[in-house]
């Protein structure tokens, strides 16, 4: 059981991290053109 | 990148930005209470919890100040006076004073990081192995605990004095540049830490208590009230440091992305800090649970001391941790000391002026705190709650301005993100701070049955609502005598054209 609730709230928050630095970095690179 | 507009400050780069607000949020917080939270939690439920805040508490905060940042180019004072008239002046001003105040005793332990990593160098971990875990409290009790803590005190000027000259370079020279190194740092040693601590025989019994869930600890009001402290304190939000760097962002900037970045980065920095804590401490203590009921202060500076002091590579693991722990706590202090200079710089202060303004006051207040930890303990109390009054005055601001409209005109059109109701849920912030601070209120009054609305002397009445409520009014006073004058000369936001 705890191994399931580690790897939900890692994949949770590292994959909200992961993911809001992907969306800055394709914002980024599509605002240089 | 950003170009620098004549005339005002302002971020060079989006990334500046980020690392910025990452470096505000990312402090004492994460690396040392968050573990003390989950120890004291019971792990698994109150991490869930944590999440379940970030979403309709922290997030919609930081899009609250922010937008006021970036919309009115003033900070606390100028944006409530520009956005809500006049009268509104000294509630903008008391926000910012509660983050001036809870930077004042926040810069003490910034010292104590500084004083344990000097002792670090000059081999104390080889004396503790030689003179007993019992000369790490000997020493924290010597150092920092018994008034007056007169070289706790000369750490602390050192610490307000390296805050202040980051500050004084401005946001592109300093704090942009400062960030940039110091908070990819925090999240690598943090790393390198965690592959470390799990190498350690019997580590993963800390994981396993930080992730087991036992579902009756969801029933348990408490567990509710310190996940929401925690995602509060720990991500920033309502401290009004997010409005202040948003003063400096480009016009495009994306306030809810941004915030969505920051708050989460903030919580992997807690669980990674949470993740070599604990682990150390079950593979290392021998009761784990004692240590970890054992305090605040003492799980950082005492036992993790004790617990390098006596593991293979604990010098480079001590080192790693405290410069960690350093970069994590000065980058907070960077931005309630900007927070102050940028409301002074507001009413037409040079940024020197406001430096030297600001460094005195902390020196002043801070001073107390640094001498007397019965004092720091009261301060914390009333400016740590202050932060939940902090939030309801934004959110009041942010529902009485129109939140539709500030999600028309300032978020949307900006945003890569377009998650509505992350925003809309902060008219729901009464009602939260209502159950939150009221039950905060009804325990506390039973911790001093029959004197619960005494004050005085701070150090015997470090708890109680009567001494928060005294301290809140007589700033709450003072900022009300002088929102004639502040109002007047809250007239120099940072253009941008």
């Amino acid at each position: 059981m705890w191994q399931l609730n580690m790897a939900v709230c890692i994949a949770v928050g590292f994959g909200a991290f992961a993911w809001a630095l992907k969306r800055t970095m394709d914002a980024e690179k599509k605002k240089r053109g | 990148m950003a170009e620098i507009k004549q005339g005002g400050d302002q971020f060079a780069s989006r990334w500046g930005l980020i690392a910025t607000v990452l470096g505000m949020a990312v402090g004492t917080g994460n690396i040392w209470r968050f573990p003390r939270e989950v120890a004291s939690n019971n792990g698994g439920a109150f991490i869930l919890i944590c999440f379940l805040a970030l979403f309709i508490w922290a997030v919609p905060l930081i899009c609250a100040e922010s937008v006021f940042g970036k919309k009115t180019r003033m900070a606390n004072a100028g944006a409530f006076k520009v956005l809500l008239g006049d009268n509104w002046t000294w509630v903008g001003a008391w926000c910012a004073m509660v983050c001036v105040m809870l930077g004042c005793y926040y810069v003490v332990v910034l010292g104590w990081v500084m004083k344990y990593l000097s002792l670090i160098f000059t081999g104390f971990l080889t004396q503790v192995q030689a003179g007993g875990t019992e000369l790490t409290s000997e020493v924290w009790k010597n150092f920092a605990t018994t008034p007056p803590a007169v070289e706790a005190w000369m750490w602390f000027v050192a610490a307000v004095l390296i805050a202040a000259a980051i500050i004084s370079r401005g946001v592109q020279g300093g704090i942009e540049k400062a960030n940039k190194i110091m908070i990819p740092s925090v999240f690598i040693l943090l790393a390198i830490l965690l592959v470390r601590v799990l190498m350690l025989p019997g580590a993963w019994k800390g994981l396993e208590y930080m992730y087991h869930v036992e579902l009756v600890d969801f029933a348990r009001p408490n567990v509710w009230l310190a996940a929401f402290t925690q995602a509060a304190w720990s991500s920033g939000a309502g401290w009004g440091m997010f409005h202040v760097y948003f003063v400096y962002a480009a016009k495009d900037e994306d306030i809810m992305l941004n915030a969505f970045t920051a708050t989460f980065g903030d919580m992997v920095a807690a669980m990674l800090a949470g993740m070599v804590v604990l682990p150390a401490v079950f593979a290392l203590a021998p009761d784990p649970m004692a240590v970890m009921k054992s305090g605040a202060n003492g799980l950082t500076f005492v036992n993790l001391t004790n617990l390098f002091a006596h593991t293979t590579g604990g010098f480079l693991m001590a080192v790693l941790f405290f410069i960690a722990l350093f970069s994590a706590a000065l980058s907070s202090v960077i931005a309630m000391v900007e927070l102050g200079c940028r409301n002074l710089m507001d009413m037409g202060f040079s940024r020197p002026k406001a430096t030297v303004f600001v460094t005195a006051f902390f020196l002043i207040v801070g001073s107390w705190s640094a001498l007397d930890n019965g004092i720091f303990e009261n301060q914390d109390m009333v400016w740590g709650v202050a932060l939940l009054m902090v939030g309801l005055f934004y959110s009041i601001a942010a529902v009485k301005f129109g939140v539709e409209k500030l999600w028309k005109e300032d978020i949307e059109p900006c945003s890569d993100m377009h998650v509505k109701w992350m925003w809309t849920i902060i008219k729901f912030f009464p009602i939260e701070f209502a159950l939150v601070w009221g039950w905060w209120v009804y325990q506390s009054m039973t911790w001093y049955p029959g004197e619960w609305f005494k004050f005085w002397p701070l150090q015997k009445y470090a708890y109680t609502p009567g001494s928060m409520v005294v301290e809140w009014t007589i700033l709450a006073v003072i900022l009300f005598i002088l929102n004639g004058a502040m109002a007047k000369n809250l007239v120099h936001a940072n253009k941008l054209d």
